[in-house]
């Protein structure tokens, strides 16, 4: 199992969204939960994760806004790309917006990744470490922070959408696609 | 608007024994890792004059680059969190946690010109007294003169860092680490009054290790830190009964064998009719008293030691078992129940690989470890999991909890809990 070539990458981050209800943060939690269960296949809990097949919820949070609403924050690891673009259209179906921001850790070929974003961009900055770009995506806006010195590369976009859970612009696609242009197979 | 800042801006830094873990909330799951320590250069020599910058002190991935002879490395190689405590007016110990919290926010500093500085959790060790917290405080402010990099702080111990990242309110947690262990039952607090220390973790491990490769005659490699880690953590086994398990394995060597190779070398340690030594090294993680660890400690093995540091006793030799016995039993009697039926493990230390199916009834994992050592003394209604990661939990703890706590809730000395804005 040699293939010098192929790069390894493990997916990790956060979706955050906006509920508007009157029900208790313990209802809502419940159903959140059900509806990930419903949309991606549940495998088993293990100490406080849910783990689905493709990927691992490590953390469901509620907090409460001002103004009474709730944010629901989810945390999940070791994602696939197809479990991003689920956990997006489920939860586009009940709530009208997200905004995602995932990492994605892995030896790229960072410098083509930045040419990439640098083209195009509608603005780009760069320092020792770091180089941050934001950029337009067929219709989507991302924002992406590579780290080189660490192997990591952030993705941070809002889904709103029935388009952004189609091909090119659901998440999984547009992490598969920066994953490509840095030399990975994800 | 707040959250958004959040989502992009949380920062959390776990302060451990031997590891400093942090990142942003961009990190995703992993935070970046590096030795919690810090080398002071002597810059008084030729080479340094002519060719290097002269520099104070040396933290993360540079060290190495510095080390100078061996001698000096016990003086001016200083990792001020060895104990989980710094005392107040070691200065050379603070100055290296200060490089290594820059260090750490520089490596994650945007570009964005949002940025206001992150809200930086940190967390420390349970036992770590009230002056340490103003400690950081101090520092984190010391770091923003400069350019701020923090726009609000605050501090968590680690094992409710843990039990946050679990979403466990009522709870006992088992943080082990390279330098100690910390035994801490939580209901929504940390019980501060029923936290164990225990005065042995990896590190400790390591040192057994290490007599068992001098033993097999690499005693040249057994001196090399990173060697004697990577063999430790290949060939430890934790036994299930350590008399049967080394009874069986001298009888069958063949049945634990295990040899590995160290990359890049030509060297494979292979360990032929010794192969029980294994178990040597797992059972010294939960249980150093066996008397077959007797003769190491004759030969030089040193012996964790009881140290008390403040008004706090760290044993040496507790068992893992006893420990948390110790600990649960210092709590309200009713509460008691709850708090062994939900044990988490955390640390590096209980890293340990699953062992495979041929050697079952032999060895097992940490958690069936603790089970049995708990059992042994006549606790069975247990309930014991380990933390996905466990090297990694306290930071995913810290990460959670830095974006869950409203921006607008202020620090509170009493609790402990809340933000100190530099705003
Ligand atoms: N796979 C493993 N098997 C056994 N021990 C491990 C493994 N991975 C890490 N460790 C040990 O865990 C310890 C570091 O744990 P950590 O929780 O990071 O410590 P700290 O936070 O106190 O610095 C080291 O002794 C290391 O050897």
């Amino acid at each position: 199992m040699n293939q010098s070539k192929k790069i390894k990458s493990i997916i990790s981050g956060q979706v955050i969204f906006n509920i508007v209800t009157k029900e208790s943060k313990l209802i809502q939690f419940e159903n959140i939960l059900e509806l990930f269960k419903q949309n991606l296949k549940f495998l088993r809990k293990k100490t406080g994760a849910y783990i689905f097949s493709g990927g691992i919820i490590s953390n469901l949070d509620l907090i409460e806004n001002n103004n009474g609403s709730l944010t629901a924050s989810i945390r999940f690891n070791k994602a696939k790309p197809f479990f991003l673009d689920n956990l997006t259209s489920a939860t586009l179906s009940n709530f009208n917006k997200n905004s995602l921001s995932c990492s994605m850790k892995g030896n790229f070929d960072f410098d083509r990744i930045k040419n990439y974003l640098k083209d195009g961009s509608d603005w780009f900055e760069e320092t020792k470490k770091s180089y941050s770009a934001k950029k337009r995506y067929d219709k989507k806006k991302i924002h992406v922070t590579v780290y080189p010195g660490m192997a990591l590369l952030n993705l941070m976009c809002e889904f709103n959408d029935k388009e952004d859970t189609l091909d090119p612009n659901s998440p999984g696609r547009i992490i598969k696609n920066l994953s490509r242009i840095g030399g990975g197979t994800t | 608007m707040s959250l958004d800042y959040k989502q992009k801006y949380s920062f959390g830094a776990d302060y451990g024994t031997s590891y400093f873990k942090f990142g942003s909330i961009l990190c995703g799951e992993e935070p970046k890792m590096i030795e919690n320590r810090g080398y002071f250069p002597r810059n008084d020599n030729i080479m340094h004059n002519a060719f290097g910058e002269t520099k104070d002190i040396v933290v993360g991935d540079e060290v190495p680059l510095y080390l100078q002879a061996k001698e000096d490395l016990t003086e001016n190689l200083i990792y001020p969190m060895k104990n989980g405590i710094i005392e107040k007016n070691n200065s050379r110990a603070w100055d290296v946690v200060k490089t290594i919290s820059l260090y750490g926010l520089e490596a994650f500093e945007p570009t964005d010109n949002d940025f206001e500085g992150f809200n930086i959790v940190a967390s420390l060790s349970s036992i770590a007294p009230r002056y340490m917290y103003e400690k950081i405080f101090q520092i984190y402010k010391e770091i923003n003169k400069k350019r701020k990099l923090i726009k609000a702080a605050t501090v968590i111990s680690q094992p409710l860092s843990v039990a946050i990242a679990h979403k466990v309110t009522t709870c006992t947690v088992i943080e082990s680490g390279h330098g100690n262990t910390q035994v801490c039952p939580i209901s929504h607090y940390p019980i501060r009054n029923a936290i164990v220390p225990i005065n042995r973790g990896g590190g400790d491990a390591n040192s057994i290790t290490a007599e068992i490769l001098k033993d097999l005659g690499y005693s040249d490699l057994a001196r090399e830190e990173a060697f004697v880690l990577r063999a430790k953590e290949k060939l430890g086994l934790i036994p299930v009964d350590f008399e049967k398990s080394v009874a069986k394995a001298k009888k069958h060597p063949k049945k634990f064998k295990n040899k590995f190779k160290i990359p890049g070398t030509r060297i494979v340690v292979e360990l032929e009719e010794n192969t029980w030594t294994r178990f040597l090294i797992g059972e010294y993680v939960f249980d150093p008293n066996h008397e077959l660890f007797t003769s190491y400690f004759k030969r030089g093995l040193p012996k964790p030691k009881d140290i008390r540091i403040g008004d706090l006793l760290f044993k040496g030799m507790l068992d893992f078992g006893e420990a948390i016995i110790e600990a649960v039993e210092r709590c309200p009697v009713e509460l008691q129940p709850h708090l062994y039926r939900n044990i988490l493990l955390s640390g590096g230390n209980f890293c340990w690989e699953q062992p495979s199916i041929q050697l079952k009834g032999l060895a097992t994992s940490a958690n069936s470890k603790i089970k049995l050592l708990l059992r042994k003394k006549g606790i069975t209604n247990v309930n014991i999991s380990m933390t996905n990661e466990p090297q990694y939990s306290v930071w995913r703890g810290t990460i959670i909890y830095g974006y869950a706590v409203p921006e607008n809730y202020n620090w509170s000395w009493d609790q402990l809990e809340g933000w100190i804005s530099f705003d």
